[in-house]
C-alpha cells in the first residue's frame, strides 16, 4: 500500500490528486493502479520499465528504481528526471 | 573576506582532516605547467580534424562534396553522417538526465537538415591543423535556406517553422495531435490557486526574459581519438563524465563498451558543458578511416555556436501574499529554449520556481521548446537561475509593496524540514533560514549602504543534489600510504576532498592519500563530476573503501598480534590488540611484510534527498551616464552541510557567483536577423574579469545531510543561482527601475533610466 | 617554407623552426612541447596564452613565432626554480587560487611580472594588472588574495 500522488496531467485519468494503492513495490503500486485506472501504466513506463524521462520520489528520496518497496505511508510522486551541470 | 562558518551541533566537531585546507596533490603540477590537459598530448602519428559547419541557421542539406578536399596532398579522410552508424531512436537515461540518441547522433553531424548556425555537417583530418582548416573550407555543401525561428514565442505559434516534422509534445497529458516545435510539457500543481489567489491581499505577476548564455569554460572542446588495429577505439578528451562519454560513444558507433576506453586528461572546466559528447565521435570515425590517432580541438566560435549553451527563456510569475507577508498562491508559466533537438532543462526549472517557500497553492507549466539555435545543456544549476531570477525579483516587489524588510517576507514564507514542495516531494533537514539568518547577521548587512546611485538587493536560490554510483579502489603501500583510485574528473579539487574523506576514515593525514584519476579500464563505474554530486558521492565511496580497508587491517593486525580480529580495536588510527598498539602507518608496514595486499573498494549509488541553498547580498553603484553597474560588496551564504576542505568550497562560492554576475550584468547570445551569433568571441561575449568584481565574500553554514556520513551537501551549482535577481533588486534600489530581461547591461541600463528620468 | 629561429627561452638558448603563420603559442607548445601556456580562444582575449616577451606580459596567440627571434622569452615552466616554487607559485596552493588549473599558468606570468614592476600593488592595481587573464573557474578572489600574499612573501618586497 502506497500513497500516489497523481501527476497533474494525469488527474483526468484517475479523477483524483492522491490514490492510495496496493503493492509493496513501486512497480506492484503502478500494476495495481492500471488496473484501476487502464492507460497509465502506458503514460508511466517505457517498454516495461520507468520512461527513461520521469525519476521517482519515493518517501522523499529520488530514485529510478521500481523495486523500491514501499510501505503503507510511502508516498511515491512522478517527477521529471533531472541533470545538473 | 569573511569565511564564518555557523556552528553546527549535529556533526562532531573533532574531525582531524575535515575542516582543514590541505594543499590540493595536484597542485604542484598545476602551477608549473606540467597538468597534462587533452591539447597539450600529442600521440605519435597524431593528425588533425576540423570541422564544415552551417552557415544557415536552418537548412535542408542538399548534398555534400567532399572531393576537393580528398585531392589534397596531406588530407587523409573526411566524414559526414553518413559515417556514423543509422541511430537508435532511443531514449536513455544517463544519469543526468535523458538523452535521445537519434538526436544527438543528429547534432553531433546533420542529418538531411542543419539546425542552427555552426551546425556540424562534415569533418576532415589532415597532417596539420591549418591544412585541415583549409580542407574543411573546401568541402563543398548545398544548402536549401529555410526560414528559422530563434525566440521562444515565436517557435510556440501554431505557423511557426517546423525543426522537426514529426515531434509531438511529450506530456503525460493526451498527446496532442499534431507535430510542433513544443518538444515537452510539464505540469505541476499543489492546492487550489483560485483559492489561494483569492486569498491574497496583495497579487503581483511579472513577465521575464534571459538570453542564452554559455557555461564559457577557458579550455576549449577537445578529443584525441585512435581507432586501433585490433578495433579498440581509445579516447583522450576533457569531460566531465568518462563513462558518460563511453556510453554515448557505444550507442553512437554500435559498438560494445568493452571495445571503448576513455581517459579523462585534466579538463579546463566543465560547468555542465562537457558531458554530452560533440567531437569524440568524428574524431573515432575519421581515426578508423584514417588509420591514425586524430586530434579535433574546437575554436572558440565554435564553442559558442555548436556545444550547448544554456536555455534562453521566457517566463510569467504571479504570487500573491497576505498583508502580514504570508504567501498564498503562486502561478508560472515557463518557456524554455530547448535548442535544436528535444531534452533542454525545463524539468528542472519547472521543480525550483518556487523552492524556496512554502507555498500552499501553485501550478507550474513548463514548455521545453525547439529552436534554431545550438542544443542547449546544463550550466550550473540548470533552470534554476532562470525560475529564481523571476520569482526573487517578484517577492521582492511584495515585500516592497508590503512595507516589510525582504530577508523577514522571505524567512516569514522560507521552506523548511517538512516543506511540501510544489512538485510533490517533502524537504528533510534544509539550511534555507539558518543561511537567512546567517546573512542578517553579517557585517555586510550591517553596515549601512550609502551614496547616491547606490543600492542593496537580496536573493536566494535553491538547486538539487545528486546521488548517483562512484565505484573507487584504495591500495594500501608498503609505507602506509593509501593510492585512492577514482573515476571522477577533478574541476576543481575533489580529488584533495574525495582523499580527506578517506584520511578522515582511516585515521591518516590527507597528504598520506594519494588520488587517482583514472580511465574507464582502471575503476569501476563512476557517474560525471557535476550535478553538486562529487565529493558527496564519490567521498562517499572513498569513505566505504576506508572502512573496507580498515576490516583488512583488522585482520591483518589479529594475525601478527595471534589474536581474534574481535580482539583488535581500531580508534584515530591506531590499532589495538592483544595489549599491542601500531598506528595505521606502522600496521600496513607490517602486513605488507607478511600478509596479502590490503585493496580497500567503495562502491555507491547513494538515493538523494537534500539539497542546497544559497543567499545573496549585493550592494550596487550604477553610473546614470553610462548605465554600468558596478558591483560595491558581494556576500555569498550557502549550506554546505559540511565544508570538507573549505578553500573548495568557497571557491565553488565565488566561482558560481562570478558566473551568475556575468549571466546578471553583460553576457547573452546577441544574434542578428539571420540567426547568427553576433559576438562568438570572448572580446564581445563579456564574461567578469578581475577588474570587474571586489572580493566575494563567503559564509559558510552548516547543516548536515543526514545522507552523507560526514555530512557533506553538494555545493558546486547553487551559486550561480541568486545574482542574478539580487543584483536586479539591487538596482532597483539604486535606481527605481525594476529589469525583467537579463543581462542588464548598460544600454539597457541606460536607457531605462533616461526613459524614466523623460517620463518615456 | 620553413624559417629558421634563434631565441632565448627561460634561460636557455633554442632554436626552432616554423611556418611564418605559425603562432608563438603554438610554436611553444606543439615544437617546443612547452605546453604550459594554453590556447583559450586564439585571439587574443583570455590571456591563457600569456608569456614575457622581452620583459612584457603578451598574448602569445598574437605574437607570430618569427617574432621571437633574438628575444628573451619566459614561460610558466621557467618560474620555478631548481625544483622550489617561487613564492607566487606557492601562494597560489596554500589560497587555493584555482580549480580547473588552466588559466593559472597564464596568471602566474602575468602577476609575476607585475610584482617584478610593482612589488607592493594595491587590490586595485592587481585587478587592473590581471584584468587580461580571464578565470571562469574562482571568481578571482583566491587569485588576487595569492598576489597580495605572495607580494609580502617576495624577496621583491
Amino acid at each position: 500500500m502506497a500513497i500516489v500522488f497523481i501527476p497533474s496531467q494525469l488527474q483526468k485519468l484517475t479523477g483524483t490528486a492522491q490514490v492510495e494503492v496496493e503493492g509493496d513495490t513501486v512497480r506492484a503500486v503502478v500494476e495495481q493502479m492500471e488496473k484501476q485506472f487502464p492507460g497509465i501504466q502506458q503514460r508511466l513506463f517505457e517498454d516495461d520499465q520507468l520512461s527513461p524521462t520521469l525519476q521517482l520520489s519515493v518517501d522523499h528520496v529520488m530514485t529510478r528504481a521500481l523495486s523500491t518497496s514501499v510501505t503503507p505511508s510511502t508516498e511515491i510522486h512522478f517527477l521529471p528526471v533531472i541533470g545538473g551541470g | 573576506m569573511s569565511t564564518e562558518v555557523a556552528p553546527d551541533t549535529q556533526t562532531p566537531a573533532t574531525y582531524k582532516v575535515i575542516g582543514t585546507r590541505p594543499v590540493r596533490h595536484d597542485g604542484a603540477d598545476k602551477v608549473t605547467g606540467k597538468a597534462v590537459y587533452t591539447d597539450d598530448l600529442h600521440v605519435p602519428n597524431m593528425v588533425f580534424g576540423a570541422f564544415v559547419r552551417s552557415p544557415h541557421a536552418h537548412a535542408r542539406i542538399v548534398s555534400i562534396d567532399t572531393s576537393d578536399a580528398e585531392k589534397m596532398p596531406g588530407v587523409l579522410a573526411t566524414c559526414t553522417s553518413a559515417d556514423l552508424p543509422d541511430p537508435w531512436d532511443k531514449v536513455d537515461n544517463l544519469g543526468e538526465g535523458c538523452v535521445n540518441y537519434a538526436h544527438l547522433s543528429g547534432n553531433v553531424l546533420a542529418r538531411n537538415k542543419a539546425l542552427y548556425k555552426g551546425h556540424a555537417v562534415a569533418a576532415v583530418a589532415a597532417t596539420d591543423s591549418y591544412l585541415a582548416q583549409e580542407a574543411a573550407r573546401r568541402i563543398r555543401v548545398e544548402f536549401e535556406p529555410l526560414p528559422a525561428t530563434m525566440c521562444v514565442q515565436d517557435a510556440m505559434r501554431n505557423d511557426a517553422p517546423l525543426l522537426h516534422d514529426e515531434l509531438i509534445t511529450h506530456t503525460l497529458d493526451d498527446k496532442p495531435a499534431r507535430p510542433s516545435n513544443i518538444a515537452s510539457h510539464i505540469q505541476f500543481e499543489k492546492g487550489n490557486v483560485d483559492e489561494g489567489f483569492a486569498a491574497a491581499d496583495v497579487v503581483i505577476e511579472r513577465e521575464f526574459k534571459t538570453a542564452t548564455v554559455h557555461q564559457g569554460y577557458i579550455e576549449p572542446h577537445v578529443s584525441v581519438a585512435l581507432w586501433n588495429e585490433d578495433g579498440r577505439l581509445k579516447i583522450w578528451t576533457a569531460t566531465q563524465g568518462s563513462f558518460v562519454v563511453r556510453q554515448q560513444m557505444a550507442e553512437l558507433l554500435k559498438m560494445p563498451v568493452s571495445q571503448i576506453t576513455i581517459v579523462p586528461c585534466e579538463i579546463g572546466g566543465g560547468f555542465g558543458g562537457k558531458i554530452s559528447v560533440y567531437e569524440q565521435p568524428v574524431a573515432a570515425v575519421l581515426s578508423r578511416k584514417c588509420g591514425r590517432p586524430v586530434k579535433i580541438m574546437m575554436q572558440r566560435d565554435e564553442v559558442f555556436e555548436a556545444t550547448g549553451p544554456t536555455p534562453a527563456s521566457f517566463m510569467r510569475v504571479k504570487l500573491g501574499a497576505t498583508k502580514d507577508g504570508k504567501l498564498t498562491a503562486g502561478k508560472a508559466w515557463l518557456a524554455f529554449d530547448a535548442g535544436a533537438f528535444p531534452g533542454g532543462v525545463i524539468g528542472p526549472g519547472a521543480m525550483c520556481v518556487f523552492s524556496c517557500y512554502d507555498l500552499p497553492h501553485a501550478t507550474v507549466d513548463g514548455f521545453d521548446v525547439v529552436l534554431n539555435k545550438p542544443k542547449t545543456q546544463a550550466y550550473r544549476a540548470p533552470g534554476s537561475t532562470h525560475v529564481a531570477f523571476a520569482t526573487e525579483c517578484v517577492i521582492d516587489e511584495l515585500a516592497e509593496r508590503l512595507k516589510i524588510d525582504p530577508i523577514e517576507f522571505r524567512l516569514n514564507n522560507a521552506a523548511k524540514e517538512g516543506t511540501r514542495r510544489v512538485d510533490g516531494p517533502v524537504y528533510p533537514r534544509v539550511g534555507l533560514v539558518e543561511c537567512l539568518q546567517a546573512i542578517q547577521e553579517s557585517d555586510h548587512w550591517k553596515t549601512p549602504l550609502t551614496g547616491p546611485n547606490r543600492g542593496r538587493g537580496v536573493a536566494c536560490g535553491f538547486w538539487f543534489n545528486c546521488g548517483l554510483k562512484s565505484s573507487v579502489t584504495a591500495n594500501v603501500n608498503a609505507d602506509g600510504t593509501v593510492t585512492l583510485v577514482e573515476g571522477s574528473t577533478d574541476i576543481g579539487g575533489t580529488r584533495t576532498s574525495i582523499a580527506m574523506q578517506l584520511a578522515e576514515t582511516l585515521g591518516i593525514t590527507a597528504e598520506d592519500v594519494i588520488p587517482q584519476v583514472v580511465d574507464t579500464d582502471s575503476v569501476g563505474f563512476t557517474d560525471v563530476t557535476g550535478g553538486s554530486r562529487t565529493t558527496f558521492a564519490t567521498g562517499l565511496a572513498a569513505h566505504e573503501a576506508a572502512l573496507d580497508i580498515q576490516k583488512q587491517m583488522v585482520e591483518q593486525a589479529a594475525q601478527i598480534w595471534e589474536c581474534s580480529p574481535d580482539e583488535v580495536t581500531v580508534a584515530d588510527g591506531v590499532y589495538q590488540g592483544n595489549g599491542k598498539s601500531l598506528s595505521f602507518k606502522a600496521l600496513a608496514v607490517e602486513a605488507d611484510k607478511v600478509g596479502i595486499p590490503i585493496v580497500g573498494r567503495g562502491v555507491v549509488d547513494p538515493q538523494c534527498s537534500t539539497n542546497a541553498f544559497a543567499v545573496n547580498l549585493v550592494d550596487v553603484e550604477v553610473d546614470p551616464e553610462t548605465g554600468k553597474v558596478t558591483i560595491l560588496r558581494f556576500t555569498v551564504c550557502q549550506d554546505a552541510g559540511k565544508a570538507i576542505h573549505p578553500s573548495y568550497v568557497e571557491g565553488q562560492m565565488q566561482g558560481g557567483s562570478a558566473q551568475g554576475i556575468g549571466w546578471a550584468l553583460n553576457e547573452e547570445y546577441f544574434y542578428g536577423d539571420d540567426g547568427h551569433m553576433r559576438n562568438a568571441s570572448f572580446l564581445d561575449y563579456r564574461m567578469p574579469t578581475c577588474y570587474d568584481l571586489p572580493m566575494i565574500d563567503t559564509i559558510i553554514v552548516e547543516v548536515a545531510n543526514p545522507d552523507h556520513p560526514y555530512g557533506v551537501r553538494g555545493v558546486g551549482e547553487v551559486p550561480i543561482v541568486p545574482p542574478p535577481p539580487a543584483i536586479a533588486n539591487a538596482i532597483y534600489r539604486a535606481t527605481g527601475v525594476r529589469f525583467f530581461e537579463l543581462p542588464m547591461s548598460p544600454p539597457t541600463v541606460w536607457n531605462a533610466i533616461k526613459g524614466q528620468t523623460t517620463g518615456e | 617554407m620553413k624559417t629558421h629561429v634563434t631565441t632565448t627561452i627561460n634561460g636557455a638558448t633554442v632554436e626552432f623552426l616554423c611556418q611564418p603563420r605559425q603562432s608563438l603559442l603554438a610554436v611553444l607548445r606543439d615544437e617546443l612541447s612547452l605546453t604550459g601556456c594554453k590556447e583559450g580562444c586564439n585571439n587574443g582575449n583570455c590571456g591563457a596564452c600569456t608569456v614575457m616577451l622581452d620583459g612584457l606580459p603578451v598574448d602569445s596567440c598574437l605574437v607570430l613565432a618569427v617574432e621571437a627571434e633574438g628575444a628573451e622569452i619566459e614561460t610558466v615552466e621557467g618560474i620555478a626554480e631548481q625544483g622550489h616554487l617561487h613564492p607566487l607559485q606557492q601562494c597560489f596552493l596554500e589560497g587555493a587560487a584555482l580549480q580547473c588549473g588552466i588559466c593559472t599558468p597564464g596568471f602566474l606570468v602575468t602577476a609575476k611580472a607585475l610584482l617584478e614592476k610593482n612589488p607592493q600593488p594595491s587590490e586595485q592595481e592587481i585587478r587592473f594588472g590581471l584584468a587580461g587573464n580571464l578565470c571562469r573557474c574562482t571568481g578571482y578572489d583566491k587569485i588576487v588574495r595569492a598576489v597580495q600574499a605572495a607580494s609580502q612573501a617576495s624577496p621583491e618586497s
